[in-house]
């Protein structure tokens, strides 16, 4: 029996499947390019926010966030529980930034310590801000995806783990360990 | 350039993190559509076949891996069930460690920790483990350094460490200062004589609990962080996973299971992991170990893997389940679920017989999060911990008995995952 449907379709089952787009998912998933336009559009803007948090960087946040949604194209008919979407494309992106941030390495190595900060005299508060984000860059990307998703998304701890599809406690621990490598990078503990 | 020491606060971190997070352009979205628009899907085995198909075979591979974990872990894990005792419950921002007596519903704080504890410490009172015996409570006092406000003070200081309750005179009595108030992993062997501490730089620690002197164990090559160490059942080994090398701020965490013999203090390398390996335990016959290991492909997704004690795997990694608990009688098994889609108002405890049969749900809220579960001693029980953001009325620590029926709401204090349930002294 054939299951297609069209995207109009989908928007008129129902308001709850049409927002969390498992609807759109689906129709995707079966091959429609105009459901998956849909779906980008409606992740495209939370991605390249995690993305450019990530990265520190609106170039290289796009060129993630462009290379997660081809992934997720090209390999969406393998997801089998459509409720894991976004956890899934979670992992594609930040798997897309640790690979953009390999290659950006490999280009030029970031010296953080050669790097004078221009703060407006007076303005601690930016310079602090400066401070935290320069430090930022020198974490791992998996510890400052786990950052981006407690502070900027504002996850609790449990939606973290969700999203991560690690348990709970690891989830804490993992955050735990991210709050203190960015205490390190900012020479906290020495 | 050196840094001024810049004091990190939620507050702080959230705007610098909010001031690299930027919006996209319209041409992003224009970009990806248009490159995948001229891209084809290939086709997966798996969507070959049709929902009806697809869910049998779901439900039969279920029932055949949960009958081999069944047996696996009804031969391996299982331990004979004595008489429920207090919970003994930690959390954060308290002074102490709470008893809760299941029956009456009626709590005791044990003696506090340190001379100067105050709520607005921020202190977590955390690794919560009872003694077989069912006579001391073991427990991790920290200091949460997001929360504070100037700093750790002298009185936090004195208050973090590893800390022995007597659960009969409430006495508490400090067992080992934690490095700058963190304090690490550690475990307690069988016969409660023992405790191992797995100290991060340092190798591991095993501290007599009966008054020996304590005494440090070097690892094997040349890596020293320890960060997760487990008595063997009969005390002879310990199982211990490290870090290959000192922790990086930006590298790789590769990490390895070592095995220490207690008697001669050697240590030898099991496994060596691509990433962080976790939650190491041993089987009941102390032939096997099992640990959450990364995928290669994906860092964030784990699986659960089984060795022998001489790193030969017997069992291929299989997708981890995270949560799931194993009464003490092997009877039963429970676990936490999070379901999807958003918007995320399906949260449940789950109980189920070992053999994936009788699959039932014990609570059900609409609201996150749910901590736990934890069986009772004599496995009749399971105890969880629910959060209710900006609802006290609904968190705190609740019991429930294992078919689902007698819900009861314990105390009104959430301890998160950090409680335990003690055996009856």
């Amino acid at each position: 029996m054939s299951t297609r449907r069209t995207v109009d379709e989908v928007h008129e089952i129902g308001a709850p499947r049409a927002d969390s787009g498992s609807g759109l998912i689906e129709l995707a998933r079966e091959g429609n390019h105009d459901a998956f336009g849909r779906l980008v559009e409606m992740k495209l803007e939370r991605a390249f926010r995690t993305a450019s948090a990530v990265l520190g960087n609106e170039a290289d946040a796009r060129d993630a966030t462009q290379e997660a949604f081809v992934a997720a194209w090209r390999n969406l008919p393998r997801l089998r529980d459509v409720e894991k979407f976004d956890a899934w494309l979670h992992r594609l992106l930040i798997n897309s930034c640790r690979d953009i941030q390999r290659r950006r390495h490999r280009v030029r190595e970031i010296a953080l310590d050669s790097q004078p900060l221009t703060v407006p005299a007076g303005d601690e508060r930016t310079a602090e801000r400066l401070a935290v984000s320069a430090a930022l860059d020198r974490l791992s990307v998996n510890d400052r995806a786990m950052l981006v998703l407690h502070h900027v998304e504002g996850l609790p701890v449990a939606e973290v783990a969700r999203r991560l599809g690690v348990p709970v406690g690891t989830a804490k621990w993992r955050l735990h360990q991210a709050r203190r490598a960015l205490e390190k990078a900012l020479g906290n503990d020495r | 350039m050196s840094h001024a020491h810049v004091h990190l606060t939620d507050d702080l971190l959230r705007s610098a993190l909010a001031d690299r997070a930027t919006t996209p352009d319209a041409l992003l979205l224009r970009d990806i559509l248009r490159r995948t628009s001229v891209m084809d899907q290939p086709r997966a085995r798996w969507r070959v076949l049709d929902r009806g198909t697809r869910r049998s075979t779901m439900v039969i591979a279920f029932l055949i891996l949960g009958t081999a974990a069944a047996a696996f872990f009804a031969a391996h894990f299982q331990t004979a069930p004595p008489h429920n005792g207090e919970i003994a419950t930690g959390g954060s921002n308290s002074c102490a460690l709470t008893l809760t007596d299941p029956q009456t519903g009626g709590s005791r704080e044990l003696g506090r920790a340190g001379s100067g504890c105050s709520k607005n410490y921020y202190l977590s009172y955390g690794n919560v483990i009872g003694t077989p015996d069912g006579a001391t409570v073991l427990y991790a006092v920290s200091r949460i350094c997001g929360g504070c406000s100037s700093g750790p003070s002298t009185e936090q200081l004195d208050a973090t460490g590893i800390w022995a309750a007597d659960v009969v005179t409430g006495a508490v009595h400090l067992i080992e200062k934690c490095d700058r108030g963190f304090c690490p992993d550690f475990s307690i062997s069988g016969d409660g004589r023992l405790l191992v501490v797995a100290r991060q730089g340092a190798g591991v620690e095993v501290v007599s609990l009966t008054g020996d002197p304590p005494r440090d164990i070097a690892l094997a090559g040349t890596t020293s962080w320890a960060y997760e160490a487990a008595f063997s059942p009969d005390g002879m080994s310990i199982a211990v996973l490290a870090l290959t090398s000192a922790p990086s701020v930006t590298g790789p965490r590769d990490s390895e299971l070592q095995l220490i013999d207690l008697a001669s203090g050697r240590a030898t390398t099991v496994i060596t992991g691509s990433g962080q390996q976790w939650a190491v335990a041993w089987s009941r016959d102390g032939t096997r170990l099992t640990f959450l290991s990364p995928l290669l492909d994906d860092p964030s997704a784990y699986a659960t893997r089984v060795v022998l004690v001489d790193g030969t795997e017997v069992a291929p990694p299989t997708e981890a389940m995270p949560g799931v608990v194993f009464s003490p009688d092997g009877v039963h098994g429970a676990y936490a679920r999070e379901p999807g889609p958003p918007p995320f108002t399906d949260y449940q405890i789950h109980v189920m017989r070992v053999d994936g049969t009788d699959d039932h749900v014990v609570l059900r809220q609409p609201e996150c999060c749910l901590s736990g579960p934890q069986f009772s001693p004599d496995g009749q029980f399971v105890a969880f911990s629910i959060l209710v953001g900006g609802n006290p009325d609904r968190s705190g620590l609740y019991l429930a008995s294992i078919d689902g029926a007698d819900l009861r709401r314990l105390s009104a204090s959430d301890p998160g995952d950090q409680f335990t349930w003690l055996t009856q002294h």
